[in-house]
């Protein structure tokens, strides 16, 4: 089997197909401190992409509530009881990937979701990874009793078990921004992509009898706009743009600054081994270190050292990339923090959004002569 | 090479590997009920018959004229994934031609007939003869080469339920299925039915029946199609879809009829002719046992002669 290299796991590792990565590669960071779980990502995806005769089931974008939410039931449990111990050693994985776990006759370590797997997307909502007891538990940080909300969207991986699972090569990565597609004339529904993509993101159409997964709404990036999940986003959590590998990081692109530069966002799952372009800052609240460096592996201290320098106000240029968030509909390729402000430029250098580090507040009078009125909301 | 123009291609060694894997961990068991032990691999006469050939009828009294021959089936363990473990141990195969049109009979058994593949984890019944000129290189064997194109009919439950029974669609596997509205159906009778309810300029919110894909075409006339492969992952339909065909399960044996004209009908057909002798295999996909795509159980690769 070839050899990659695959930078999140710090080694070579065994991958289906030679390494090719595309000219350029779409990717996005989530914020989970910032999520609030308002699933209008979910909603603008499902209504854009979804909303067919036999997608029913289908959440291209949802947010799980973690430690206990997931959709479909278990994906992530599943797969990392299958694989066995995940050992890291620095910024090495030393365990094995699911290409390297794959058993006999198989691309990939994977499995079928059954039917009812898909049925209960908000399972787990808003529940605290263990019961509350009065004597235990105080109001701190980190908190002794945690949850936090995990959007999840296709990762266009840079390795995806998908495409290296299809038989017939009826998924493909885009080479002009990575975006991994399926072929829906060329698809046969055979659901080796849904068994053995470990995020669970590749679905069966029970109408059309093959199978379909987000598209990051190409048609959008095509013409430099960010897809629809990241354009909506309410709590401005999401950074959408183009990643380079670590060793070519820009510094003032918004994407290589937030994953390479200050390490403020990590992969999520990278362990399983397919260098996936999704990205989040992990919370800062969560009591169980333990649970991060599962979820997001070994970076996870680190990055919310950084995260917590910027909210402390010591880090004026991060502040400036996660002010930029969804403050625009257009792709932020570079970014400049000046003077308490954050600028964003799109692919053709042109200044498309500026916005304040810190909102100005202005106070009005309680009473407003002029017009004889009380005002309840003054600031 | 870009991992999307990769093709999937076999080697002689990986070929002859998985042949030996296969042949070590499928040693047929006898699961038909006959007088001799099944043979390793297809030795079939097509008989000549009085037109027309039984196409869809897999208990014609036509039948009776042509020597079945009962072949060993094993797993696959050549073309990833694999399936070591056959879902099956031996079919029943016979064929008869009319001098237009070729027929074949599959008998294997199955404790329970899959005619659905709707929800995720649903798999249908099926089974498909190989055709390839003779003699073929034993790397044909499995689905063609670059220089042996290879022609496959292909028999599948779930098409015959759609056309018997009308489009199966998602309230056939979940009858208590709720929703509000299917975007761009406006004052459809609830639920809209395939493909009477969605006019041309909606099928776009069903991506494959829009683009074409023949797995995802509601109204079908034949649960067989015609097919051709030119190695591993290639498979794709012919021009010309007239293969006709039709299966029946009854007391744990699915008796599956096929046929298809002589002539070739375009593209890379393989064409047959009274006299000619060509290359033969079958392959069955069990629906229960998760058969799917190359998770199949097949038969060697054997000779097929049609009576002039």
């Amino acid at each position: 089997m070839p050899r990659v290299y695959n930078w999140q796991i710090g080694r070579e590792m065994e991958y289906p197909f030679e390494g090719a990565r595309p000219r350029r590669q779409a990717g996005a960071v989530f914020d989970t401190n910032k999520c609030i779980a308002c699933q209008t990502c979910t909603m603008a995806c499902k209504t854009t992409w979804t909303s067919g005769k036999g997608q029913e089931y289908m959440f291209w974008n949802n947010v799980e509530t973690k430690p206990w939410g997931s959709y479909p039931l278990a994906w992530d449990v599943r797969i990392l009881d299958a694989l066995g111990p995940q050992a890291w050693k620095g910024a090495t994985y030393e365990g094995k990937t699911i290409f390297e776990a794959a058993p006999t006759g198989e691309k990939a370590l994977g499995f079928l979701p059954e039917d009812l797997d898909y049925a209960y997307p908000n399972r787990g909502e808003d529940e605290i990874d263990t019961p509350m007891s009065p004597e235990r538990f105080y109001l701190r940080l980190p908190h002794d009793a945690w949850f936090f909300y995990l959007a999840r969207i296709c990762n266009h991986c840079t390795y995806p078990a998908c495409l290296a699972s299809c038989p017939r090569t009826a998924i493909y990565k885009r080479p002009e921004d990575g975006i991994v597609l399926t072929d829906q004339q060329r698809c046969r529904g055979y659901r080796e992509c849904v068994k053995n993509c470990p995020y669970k993101k590749v679905f069966y159409n029970h109408t059309t009898r093959i199978a379909e997964k987000c598209v990051l709404c190409y048609p959008a990036v095509e013409q430099g706009i960010q897809p629809r999940c990241m354009r909506t986003c309410i709590g401005k959590i999401r950074t959408f743009g183009y990643l380079n590998t670590p060793e070519r990081a820009e510094a003032d692109n918004p994407m290589d600054f937030l994953v390479h530069v200050r390490k403020v966002a990590l992969p999520l799952l990278p362990q399983l081994g397919l260098e996936p372009n999704v990205y989040y800052i992990p919370p800062v609240h969560v009591g169980s270190r333990r649970f991060l460096e599962m979820l997001f592996g070994p970076g996870v201290d680190g990055a919310i050292r950084a995260y917590r320098r910027a909210m402390e106000g010591q880090d004026p240029e991060l502040l400036g990339v996660l002010m930029l968030n969804v403050s625009t509909d257009r792709i932020i390729r570079r970014f400049k923090v000046t003077d308490g402000q954050a600028e964003g430029f799109d692919e053709k250098g042109q200044d498309v959004v500026r916005v304040p580090l810190k909102e100005p507040t202005m106070v009005r009078p309680f009473h407003d002569e002029r017009v004889q009125a009380y005002r309840y909301n003054v600031t | 090479m870009s991992q999307q123009e990769r093709p999937t291609r076999l080697t002689r060694r990986q070929a002859l590997a998985g042949l030996g894997a296969a042949a070590a961990v499928a040693a047929p068991r006898r699961v038909l009920a006959g007088p001799r032990a099944p043979m390793e691999e297809p030795d079939l006469r097509a008989v000549r018959v009085p037109p027309p050939v039984p196409a869809t009828d897999p208990d014609s009294p036509v039948w009776a004229r042509a020597r079945p021959i009962e072949v060993a089936v094993i797993g696959q363990a050549m073309v990833l994934p694999w399936k070591m473990k056959p879902s099956v141990s031996a079919l029943r195969a016979r064929a008869v031609h009319d001098g237009r049109q070729i027929a074949f009979l599959l008998e294997w058994n199955d404790p329970r007939p899959e005619t659905l593949s709707i929800k995720t984890d649903q798999f249908k019944d099926g089974c498909a003869v190989l055709l390839a000129p003779h003699p073929a290189p034993p790397l044909a064997w499995m689905m063609g080469t670059s220089e042996v194109a290879v022609t496959l009919v292909h028999w599948r439950a779930d098409w015959q339920r759609d056309i018997d029974a009308g489009f199966q669609d998602l309230e056939v596997a979940f009858p208590n299925v709720a929703f509000d509205f299917y975007p761009p159906l406006v004052g459809v009778k609830h639920p809209p039915r395939l493909p009477a309810a969605y006019p041309p300029a909606a099928r776009k919110w069903l991506p494959g029946w829009h683009v074409g894909n023949p797995l995802s075409q509601p109204a079908r006339r034949s649960p067989v199609e015609k097919l051709r492969a030119t190695g591993p992952g290639t498979v794709e339909q012919l021009p010309t879809q007239d293969a006709l065909g039709r299966g029946r399960w009854r007391d744990g044996t699915w008796k599956v009829a096929l046929a298809r004209n002589l002539k070739a009908g375009g593209g890379t057909e393989v064409a047959l002719a009274p006299g000619g002798t060509y290359a033969v295999a079958f392959a069955v996909w069990a629906g229960g046992e998760r058969d799917v795509g190359a998770r199949k159980s097949v038969t060697r690769m054997g000779r097929l002669r049609l009576q002039r």
